[in-house]
């Protein structure tokens, strides 16, 4: 009884909806609801008509429940927001349209590939590009240095996060829509630094440092100076690559109450010239960090 | 057989014959190839020329007299708004932080990025948005903060300090695992500080308050010519539909997630019963509604004063979804602030993604668009009143009164094309849930009285009316005496209180 009931009000809801609704008949619903999101041959935001109905044309109980409460199915892809405002009268008509629409085409593939990678200011060298990077803060800067040698700087943590060698960045997980992923490392990670080589001295009367303080950048042929604050002592930051460009050259100017010497550590695939750098009289130092063969 | 229905197609075209367009040119300018296309902040230099800031970081300067384009900045991270200070110093707002992006040896190319304000947090989820800045009288800047989705969790390293009140923070992280916990999130979540906020900064960036809390996607934030502080927001959770606020010093604007960044706050949001929320809110000035207005308002900009004829100094506000914009008019009731909200340029010219706006001294709109992969467009678009416009016929005053509503037009209307007004109301539901349908969505009788081609106006009698509520008024057909039509058929009251109640 439930089930012919509820059969009967399909049939009904379909067949006085155009009236009762007036103006709104599926195509209207459609264009209003849901046409900003899907085309109907090709993925836009959403699937393809040509996708939906093949999932749904005959399962229009399955359509509504999945209006009412999509899931995110695919990687990549934005979670359609629920539509049960629409109400199951309308719901039924777009699905009619859907169907409608559909009918006899075929689904045209959109390829998934960064049409501005090879873009000028995508490939200018040096390249500083702020971007959400894997293993760092979400306030993460991008560096290339020149064609082969890269690095990842923390603005939230201020400070050097890794150096790798090969090709700069893939941002396209980040860039091809509303920034839900993270850059790729095109190469081989050739040193990590697990924390700050400048100490964090504790401010005067407290026991603890406070957080270090992002000031921004300069650019000096196009290779940015990173500056910060903590307590009373500012840093400024510089990796330049060296004169044949197969290392880098990382430099330090500190002012105010600094601390005498900062440290570093080798990795198995990069060795660094001091470990412990002592500051000069004018706070400042360089160290070299060369790829080992 | 085929001729009826070509015939009536046909007339069907005659009659849509778009009004907008014979009013505004309406223009794509193209843009320097190899740049992603979509614009995340736009603005007016002093001299004239436009800045503008796209989604993978650059900044451009254009001439609109030469038509040349400049190169000035790279590298800024998801970039959605610009204010010029001069011809070579920009305020970018940029999701870790508000940047100074200044040329200091004047070779044309900026080479100092300076760290204005980044004291709020970030979780690395992608809703975690930074828009605006919009700057005061005196020189105060305003910002707004996304707060986050449960589309996604957040990444192992956050900026900012985390709020325990919620869901574990281990199962919050994005991954594999998220799918079981997103649910518990919050369908929108605030666990670094003053997501779902909006901040003032002092001018020069070292003084800050957390200025008003309730926001859950507040995409826009402009000033009317009397102060206002307009903020848009984006249907969705605890959103019925999209809405602009009026938004003043300590206000609660509905959307609970940010409340565990009011000081002394100490509960968990969604246990909060909804009738108390309710009684905590402030309400929209203006409420647009899904599907038919705007389903994603963007920025409130004011036209200058002389631009656009009678329109100057009225608000604009611009639109993701719908090929149009928003022209809004307050109509404040004592303290309380309401108004009108009618389309403008609604039209395939214009498109949808209209994010960002600004004025040229010589009079034209520039509409910055975007889409992130959500609805939306790309690239730059001129809007300009023709030169032959003659006098347009727009609604540029709207007034609540006890017996309904008194409509201003900036031409002489007789009584007759008045008949066939219609008005309708609906109000929405407040709660967790994502959108809402309309409630109570009924015609209303009314009729139109006192119609005065000397003032321009005429008064639209209801007799139902009720706060809370927005009311649609319908004006299909309505043409001046001289013959020209109505640009923008419909008046979207949002009635929060009654006059004189």
């Amino acid at each position: 009884m439930r089930s012919l009931l509820t059969l009967r009000n399909a049939i009904l809801a379909t067949a006085l909806s155009p009236f009762s609704l007036g103006a709104q008949d599926g195509k209207t619903l459609f264009s209003q609801h849901c046409a900003a999101c899907h085309l109907p041959d090709r993925q836009l935001v959403g699937p393809s008509l040509v996708e939906v109905s093949k999932l749904y044309s005959a399962k229009i109980d399955e359509f509504l429940a999945w209006c009412k409460k999509p899931v995110q199915k695919r990687k990549g892809v934005i979670q359609m927001p629920p539509m049960g405002h629409v109400g199951d009268a309308s719901l039924k008509l777009i699905h009619a349209h859907i169907v409608e629409t559909s009918r006899g085409l075929k689904e045209i593939k959109v390829k998934g590939l960064d049409p501005f990678y090879a873009s000028p200011s995508m490939r200018k060298r040096p390249q500083v590009q702020r971007i959400f990077m894997p293993d760092a803060g979400p306030a993460a800067i991008a560096v290339a240095v020149n064609d082969h040698l890269h690095y990842c700087w923390d603005a939230g943590e201020c400070r050097l996060r890794y150096i790798w060698t090969g090709d700069f960045i893939d941002g396209w997980a980040v860039w091809r829509g509303n920034g839900n992923g993270l850059s790729k490392i095109q190469g081989e990670i050739l040193l990590r630094e697990e924390q700050n080589p400048v100490p964090l001295l504790p401010d005067p009367g407290n026991s603890a440092p406070s957080p270090p303080k992002f000031l921004g950048y300069s650019l000096v042929g196009g290779l940015p100076t990173f500056r910060w604050r903590v307590g009373e002592m500012e840093v400024a930051e510089t990796i330049r690559p060296t004169a044949d460009g197969t290392a880098l050259a990382r430099s330090f100017e500190l002012k105010g109450r600094i601390p005498p010497a900062l440290n570093f550590k080798s990795s198995d695939k990069m060795s660094i010239s001091t470990e412990s750098a002592v500051l000069d009289g004018n706070g400042r130092l360089t160290i070299t960090l060369t790829p080992r063969p | 057989m085929m001729r009826p229905v070509f015939i009536l197609a046909l007339a069907s075209c005659l009659a849509s014959a778009d009004v907008w367009t014979d009013t505004f040119s309406i223009d794509r300018i193209a843009l320097p190839p190899g740049i992603d296309p979509q614009i995340g902040g736009i603005d007016t230099t002093p001299g004239g020329n436009l800045a503008m800031c796209f989604h993978r970081g650059e900044v451009l300067l254009h001439d609109p007299e030469a038509g040349t384009w400049q190169r000035f900045a790279e590298g800024l991270h998801e970039p959605l708004g610009l204010l010029a200070e001069s011809e070579s110093s920009f305020l970018v707002m940029q999701r870790p932080e508000l940047t100074r992006v200044s040329d200091t040896d004047g070779d044309g190319m900026a080479d100092l990025y300076e760290t204005v304000f980044d004291s709020f947090g970030m979780t690395g989820n992608y809703h975690e948005f930074a828009f605006g800045p919009t700057r005061d009288r005196e020189g105060n800047l305003y910002l707004s903060l996304g707060t986050a989705s449960n589309g996604a969790g957040i990444r192992k390293e956050v900026r900012g300090r985390w709020s325990e009140i919620g869901l574990a923070r281990e199962h919050m992280l994005n991954g594999p695992g998220w799918g079981k916990f997103k649910g518990r999130a919050g369908r929108m979540y605030a666990r670094v500080p003053y997501r779902g906020w909006v901040l003032k900064v002092s001018p020069d960036g070292r003084k800050w308050w957390p200025f008003a809390s309730g926001f859950r996607s507040p995409e826009g934030l402009g000033f009317d010519k009397d102060g206002r502080l307009y903020v848009t927001d984006n249907q969705g959770d605890w959103l019925g539909t999209s809405k602009v606020f009026h938004v003043r010093e300590g206000q609660f604007h509905g959307h609970p997630a940010s409340l565990v960044w009011t000081e002394g706050w100490t509960r968990e949001p969604l246990k909060v019963p909804v009738a108390e929320l309710d009684r905590m809110r402030s309400p929209a000035m203006g409420l647009f509604p899904h599907g038919e207005l705007a389903n994603s308002p963007t920025e409130p900009h004011m036209i200058p004063k002389g631009v656009f004829g009678p329109l100057g100094e009225q608000m604009l506000i611009g639109e993701m979804n719908h090929a149009n914009l928003v022209r809004f008019l307050p109509d404040p009731v004592g303290n309380i602030s309401q108004g009108a909200a009618i389309p403008f340029l609604r039209t395939g010219a214009l498109g949808r993604g209209n994010h960002r706006m600004t004025f040229t001294p010589d009079g034209s709109l520039w509409i910055a668009k975007t889409h992130l992969l959500w609805a939306g467009a790309n690239g730059l678009v001129r809007i300009r009143l023709k030169k032959d416009a003659g006098e347009f016929l727009a609604i540029d005053r709207v007034k609540l009164l006890d017996r309904g509503f008194a409509l201003g037009f900036t031409q002489p209307v007789d009584a007759a094309v008045l008949q066939g007004v219609k008005v309708r109301r609906h109000t929405y539901k407040y709660h967790q849930g994502y959108g809402s349908p309309k409630v109570d969505d009924k015609d209303v009788p009314c009729a139109v009285t006192e119609v005065s081609p000397t003032t321009r106006t005429c008064v639209v009698k209801v007799g139902d009316l009720r706060e809370g509520y927005l009311y649609t008024i319908s004006l299909p057909g309505v043409t001046s005496t001289g013959g020209k039509p109505l640009l923008g058929e419909k008046v979207y009251y949002t009635l929060v209180k009654k006059r004189g109640s």
